[in-house]
């Protein structure tokens, strides 16, 4: 019967090779070489090596120690992104020298694709750093509204009216996920923390807007916006309470 | 949670002459549902159970005994219809031809065209293959119809040998009177009956680590087929305490720890998971030919450190144990059969239900798994005509994610396992076989790429 020389298996009667590693079939293997060599065949000096070792002498602690956490894939994903931003961003400026022989409009996008790297960079960084991502991603809406007011000239709408929106609405929406997350995202509640956070919103852009525009706060349309979903947040939370509290998204939505 | 009464439904079925509520159609069971959605012209869904007699097959008689056999097992002979809700079956409306085989097993199959069998039975010199559709049976139906087509085959080669009647066989589930009406029960969709109603469902498992390779060309199914002697296999698995079926799929996570640990890259996912099939009939009786198979996994957190078989062979076997029981079981059915049984579900036309379950697949199927080992066990045959079978053998289509997968099964004191791969690499099949060699237990391999 012919062998693999490498892997020690006996071969059908009529190959040449083995099938499995490629080696030129030979014949005339004892029982005990067959499994020296198919050892050998796995990375083994000694049959004896195997149950002390993991079966192959490249399996590293090393190997495992690296892979605790998907922090290579996260390296690669900012790189591809950076590079992409960068080429864009290469790609308008040049776009607009060759047109107007002068930095103009595109400082617009440039600010846009600044921001989008920041803010992406920051959610990859929340992982492995989330004291340092969050505090970017939380800053990056109110510094990317103030470049754009920068880059018109003056700076006249983004300190007394698009910051502090911004703030309003990214910190409203930040306490209802971190609140939902603390609650375990169960549906209802969530739902409730979200129609609370965007009652909140409203408040404070109307609240903005009429500070900067009329001199005083006066609410008026989010008013309403808060009469409508106070109520339902609280019904919400009373159903929750009392009938679906074990419920949970990916049950219910069978995910 | 409407409970369906199956006794009743199987008793109308009898007494409507073996169809369905509405005639002539049949319904796809709780695990054959998701198949039509994700099968395509490589991943087909089908497996092959192929015997090689030990002599040429006469093409005639195998003919006849495959016309005496689907008359039987009519439920097998059936095309696959889109409904607006679900897909379903309907009767296959001329003879099944009995086809020349292939050198790629379970390719070059569409189960959506109009026309297809979901079986198709293929021979060459000494092989009878059946090639099934899990859309209408796992591994158990398919294997009935196999060995009852050889005791046919053999009985119309042989009409006076009176070894192979039935009074002589005896009472046997897995050989049927050819001669009798089919029994309701054995196209029940068992997963329903045994719906437990509210258990939880088990735990979710991450992502797994899958093989990189580049695949081979479209239309080609590599199967790497080792013939192990059964018992070495079975004088090791006792040495390390676990059973036959545990200490290969500690051999194949202890190859896969290895290829993983040379892998370098985004996708070096750090946890391998082998699903393991466990054929449910163990443990909640039926007759159904149908799919009644459910999947546990073994697994391996490679952020904890290399281990050595015997560690592996360990924890695989606690793994497996605790999973493992009726109790256990019945949440895995849970999770299969309750979202088939809501009615947003139910209620969502095919056309979008599709992409929805293709999606959830691959999220909740092929993406936690990294390779499979499917074992048959030990096949039995009327001892009249077991001299004359040289070998059987299981043959699974891997899907494009896990590229390669293991099935197994053992007859006449060999172990057939073969690894089925859409893969270039022959990494994972040389580790696997290579070490049993090592281990003292002789192997000799096969494939059936000629060139090889």
């Amino acid at each position: 019967m012919p062998y693999c020389p490498n892997c020690g298996v006996e071969l059908a009667a009529s190959a040449l090779k083995c099938p499995l590693c490629g080696a030129s079939a030979v014949t005339e293997l004892g029982d005990e070489e067959r499994a020296a060599r198919a050892a050998r065949g796995l990375g083994l000096e000694s049959l004896s090596a195997m149950d002390t070792r993991s079966g192959d002498p490249s399996v590293e602690d090393k190997d495992f120690a690296s892979a605790a956490g998907g922090r290579e894939r996260d390296t690669l994903r900012w790189e591809v992104l950076s590079v992409s931003t960068l080429i864009s961003a290469i790609a308008v400026c040049a776009v607009n020298l060759l047109t107007t022989e002068n930095l103009s409009w595109a400082l617009y996008p440039l600010s846009s694709l600044t921001f989008v790297w920041v803010v992406l960079t920051a959610l990859i960084e929340l992982r492995a750093k989330p004291a340092l991502g969050l505090p970017i991603a939380f800053l990056a809406l109110p510094a990317y509204l103030l470049a754009l007011d920068f880059v018109e000239g003056q700076l006249s709408w983004a300190w007394p009216i698009g910051i502090p929106i911004a703030v309003i609405v990214e910190a409203s929406f930040g306490l209802a996920f971190y609140i939902s997350g603390l609650t375990k995202w169960r549906p209802l509640l969530a739902m409730s923390f979200f129609f609370l956070a965007a009652t909140l919103s409203c408040l404070g852009i109307e609240g903005s807007l009429s500070l900067a525009l009329l001199g005083g706060i006066r609410i008026r349309w989010s008013g309403v916006v808060a009469a409508s979903l106070i109520p339902v947040s609280g019904f919400l939370i009373y159903v929750h309470l009392r009938v679906l509290h074990n419920a949970r998204i990916r049950r219910l939505f069978r995910l | 949670m409407r409970r369906i009464d199956h006794q009743a439904r199987n008793r109308r079925k009898a007494s409507l002459g073996f169809t369905d509520d509405a005639g002539s159609w049949y319904a796809l069971d709780n695990a054959a549902i998701i198949m039509p959605a994700v099968s395509g012209p490589v991943e087909t869904s089908l497996f092959r159970l192929s015997a090689t007699l030990t002599e040429i097959v006469r093409l005639p008689v195998l003919q006849a005994a495959l016309d005496r056999v689907v008359a039987r097992f009519p439920y097998f002979a059936v095309e696959l219809r889109r409904g607006f809700f679900w897909h379903y079956l309907v009767p296959h409306p001329e003879a099944i031809r009995v086809e020349a085989d292939s050198v790629s097993p379970c390719q070059g199959f569409d189960m959506h065209r109009r026309g297809t069998v979901l079986f198709r039975v293929r021979t060459r010199d000494r092989t009878i293959a059946c090639e099934f559709s899990h859309v209408i049976a796992d591994g158990t139906g398919g294997m009935r119809f196999l060995k009852n087509l050889l005791v046919e085959y053999f009985r119309i080669l042989d009409p006076g040998d009176r070894r192979l009647d039935r009074e002589t066989i005896g009472p046997d589930i897995d050989f049927f009177d050819l001669d009798a009406r089919p029994d309701p029960e054995e196209t029940e969709d068992a997963y329903n009956k045994y719906y437990p109603g509210k258990y939880p469902f088990p735990p979710q498992a991450p992502a797994a680590f899958h093989l990189r390779s580049e695949r081979l060309a479209r239309g080609s199914h590599r199967v790497m087929m080792g013939l192990i002697d059964l018992g070495p296999a079975l004088a090791k698995s006792k040495e390390y305490r676990v059973s036959l079926t545990e200490f290969l799929a500690a051999v194949y996570l202890e190859a896969m720890q290895s290829i993983w640990s040379g892998t370098s890259g985004s996708f070096r996912r750090p946890q391998l998971s082998i699903e393991i099939p466990v054929n449910m009939r163990s443990f909640f009786e039926t007759k159904t030919n149908r799919n009644f198979s459910l999947f546990v996994h073994a697994w391996l957190d490679l952020r904890l450190g290399p281990r050595t078989l015997a560690e592996i062979a360990a924890k695989v076997h606690h793994q497996l144990g605790q999973e493992i029981d009726a109790q256990g079981m019945k949440r895995h059915i849970t999770r299969n059969v309750r979202g088939g049984r809501s009615l947003s579900i139910r209620a969502i036309p095919l056309a979008f239900k599709a992409p929805l379950m293709r999606s959830l697949y691959a999220h909740f199927g092929t993406n936690m798994i990294s390779g499979l080992i499917s074992n048959l066990g030990a096949v039995r045959m009327p001892a009249a005509i077991e001299d004359r079978i040289d070998r059987f053998d299981f043959v699974g289509t891997p899907s494009t994610t896990i590229l390669t997968g293991a099935t197994v099964l053992s007859w006449k004191g060999k172990l057939h396992c073969a690894f089925g791969s859409l893969a270039v690499s022959r990494d994972l099949e040389r580790r696997f076989f290579s070490r049993l060699q090592a281990l003292g237990i002789p192997v000799l391999v096969e494939c059936n790429f000629k060139e090889d």
